[in-house]
């Protein structure tokens, strides 16, 4: 039996603004289990790093604010508890990775003090044993001499290995789940690849559980177990990853598959693309948020919004010609069972 | 860095030089004539030309400055014509006094336009941060001297509470009641300058991604603040507070003039109505000199405050990207 570490229930993040709501996170529900790896993917603003800085805790208040749903965390929800517990979670338990190493590193300090710090920050050890433990977690991401390289500055390193002391500092703690928000994006082919090896390699040693946060198929395949595709602030599936990729069921997930390039297809043709762009977040919520793109929509589907509804065992989509009695085929005819 | 700090102070000498070739310029330009402000207006022709000759006037501007240069080689600032003290000995009898006011106002306005700036820009757009905008806007766009004259009305006038002329002479208490209304005068409009550059500074370092790196580990919010983010948006601050200072010293003539403050501004302006020119050479070549000095002090914080500044001036190659 797997054990939930991370269950997040029908979230909900709005940011009140001059211009309106805007409902970034609305209605997102997902669980992660102990020392597995779930990906949240979807197109820039469909709400996956507003949904993991709300996790963190790390929402600007004003003007975001969390409207509703549950965020537990071994039990307790932790958007109920004290800010001070909080505190303790954030850093310890819950770490995170950011996307661009070039700035998510303090210029003005050594890699090695802000990674002493953040040891220091939860535990009550002495500033000697802190440094032995940020050099060998400096190590164990695989940066050469780490003893030296400890008293660098940022500016001094590359940016792959800017990462790898960002990832450091995120397991300085060995926290039980990692959040990584598009750890890969800012960094060149060859060394994601190294990125993403080294993520699960710690992965391993230290039964962390993980959440990705990828615009990238290509990296979901790679590491996650599971995986969460959002659209405009919702989940609108939820399943395995292999299930993803051999039975999709939502037509949003069909586009993006479809919109991977292959290396064995024709290169004079055209990439397929979904037609038209993501809602405006001020608007959405009426009914199906992908309603506007879908080439399979009906009137319901732009009255009220489908619900997340277990399809097959461990298979989520919100989509009303998904349910137990009908399902739509990707060429678009609904089969009644 | 001290190879930095050599090459600048080399660069001294050059910039030193134009000031004293633009001072000889305008002094001379000027129309009024030294000898005969000295002598006042009963004096003869043959007097004036008589002392004109004494005090070497009679020569080119080229001779005279010549002759000025090669005093400063000995570190001579030549003599006041009106005191007829040498020059250096007027100044050092001066800039004490600038000096102790210009600290004390600096201290006075650090302590409140800092603070004030980083907790409006941690709570932008609150009620705090509103009415500290409002309040620093008002202080900067005070005119000094009608500042000034309002807190001799309040205080020293109305109130009775403190004097409003000279330095005071009965020891330190004295010193501190003398020194509160011209000083404050000139920090709450630096205090307001200071807010809004701290503000503005630090509402663009707490949108950097490494702030929120510094909240993702679990940082205190004041270590956060305080730390992470207001070491990285001094650079700004230090370059206002080091204009600001360097204005301070070369004398806040008018402050200096509405509370009778014997500093530098107030003898620069007395020698340049006395034509004294030696003393107006000497005060302001004075004063460029503490720009200049201020200037390279403003840059070798930079240095230490951001590493890879730090590494540009020492000329070590820089490791990756």
């Amino acid at each position: 039996m797997e054990e939930k570490l991370l269950e997040v229930k029908d979230l909900k993040t709005y940011f009140h603004t001059s211009s309106g709501v805007v409902k970034a996170v609305d209605g997102v529900s997902f669980s992660i289990d102990r020392g597995k790896t779930l990906g949240i993917v979807g197109e820039s603003g469909s709400g996956k790093s507003v949904t993991a800085s709300t996790i963190m805790g790390l929402i600007p208040s004003p003007p975001g604010k969390v409207e509703g749903g549950e965020i537990i965390f071994e039990g307790n929800d932790i958007l109920k508890i004290h800010k001070e517990e909080l505190l303790n979670i954030r850093g310890k338990d819950i770490a995170m990775i950011f996307q661009d190493p070039m700035t998510a590193l303090n210029p003005v300090f050594t890699v090695g003090y802000q990674i002493t710090e953040a040891i220091l920050a939860h535990r009550d050890i002495s500033k000697k044993d802190a440094k032995k433990i940020a050099i060998n977690a400096l190590e164990m991401v695989g940066i050469p001499d780490a003893k030296s390289r400890y008293k660098c500055y940022p500016h001094e390193f590359s940016g792959g290995m800017r990462q790898r002391a960002v990832i450091a500092m995120a397991i300085v703690c060995d926290p039980k789940l990692l959040i990584a928000d598009e750890p890969t994006t800012a960094l060149d082919v060859t060394i994601q690849a190294q990125i993403l090896d080294l993520m699960k390699e710690l992965q391993k040693k230290l039964n962390t559980s993980i959440l990705i946060i990828t615009h990238d198929l290509g990296v979901i395949w790679e590491v996650s177990d599971y995986v969460m595709v959002m659209y405009a602030g919702r989940t609108v599936e939820y399943t395995e990853t292999k299930t993803l990729y051999k039975n999709a069921k939502h037509p949003y997930t069909w586009g993006l598959l479809d919109s991977i390039p292959k290396l064995e297809s024709d290169s004079d043709k055209m990439l397929n693309t979904i037609e038209g762009n993501p809602p405006d977040l001020r608007s959405t919520g009426k009914g199906c948020n992908f309603a506007g793109r879908c080439p399979y929509a009906k009137d319901i589907c732009k009255k009220s919004p489908p619900k997340l509804v277990e399809v097959e065992p461990k298979h989520f989509v919100a989509c009303y010609f998904q349910t137990e009695d009908t399902s739509l085929g990707k060429g678009g005819q609904i089969k009644n069972e | 860095m001290l190879k930095y700090t050599l090459k600048r102070l080399l660069q001294l000498i050059p910039t030193l030089l134009i000031v004293v070739l633009i001072i000889f310029v305008i002094t001379r330009v000027v129309p009024g004539n030294p000898a005969a402000v000295m002598l006042g207006p009963q004096a003869s022709v043959q007097d004036v030309e008589k002392l004109e000759e004494e005090l070497g006037l009679n020569n080119s501007i080229w001779t005279q400055m010549l002759d000025y240069l090669k005093g400063l080689l000995k570190g001579d600032l030549g003599k006041s014509y009106y005191y007829n003290e040498p020059v250096i000995d007027i100044i050092s009898e001066r800039f004490p006094n600038t000096l102790l006011l210009s600290v004390f106002s600096m201290f006075l306005s650090l302590l409140i336009g800092i603070p004030a700036g980083v907790i409006s820009a941690t709570k932008q757009y609150s009620k705090f941060d509103y009415i500290t905008m409002v309040l620093a806007l008002i202080g900067i766009s005070m005119p000094v001297f009608w500042l000034g004259l309002m807190l001799v009305l309040i205080f020293s006038v109305k109130l009775g509470w403190l004097p409003s002329v000279g330095i005071g002479e009965a020891g330190f208490i004295d010193g501190l009641k003398h020194i509160i209304l011209p000083g404050l005068s000139l920090a709450i409009i630096s205090a307001g300058v200071f807010a809004r550059f701290t503000r503005s500074s630090m509402l663009d370092i707490i949108k950097e991604d490494y702030i929120k790196t510094a909240r993702a580990k679990g940082l205190r919010e004041k270590i956060v603040i305080w730390k992470h983010a207001f070491k990285n948006a001094l650079p700004p601050i230090i370059t206002i507070i080091g204009i600001q200072f360097s204005s301070l010293l070369s004398g806040a003539i008018l402050t200096e003039t509405i509370f009778s403050w014997p500093g530098m501004g107030k003898l620069i302006v007395d020698s340049i109505e006395k034509r004294d020119y030696s003393l107006v050479q000497g005060g302001v070549l004075f004063v460029a000199f503490v720009y200049v000095v201020i200037n390279l002090i403003v840059d070798i914080s930079y240095a230490l405050l951001n590493p890879k500044v730090r590494a540009e001036f020492e000329g070590t190659k820089e490791g990756g990207k």
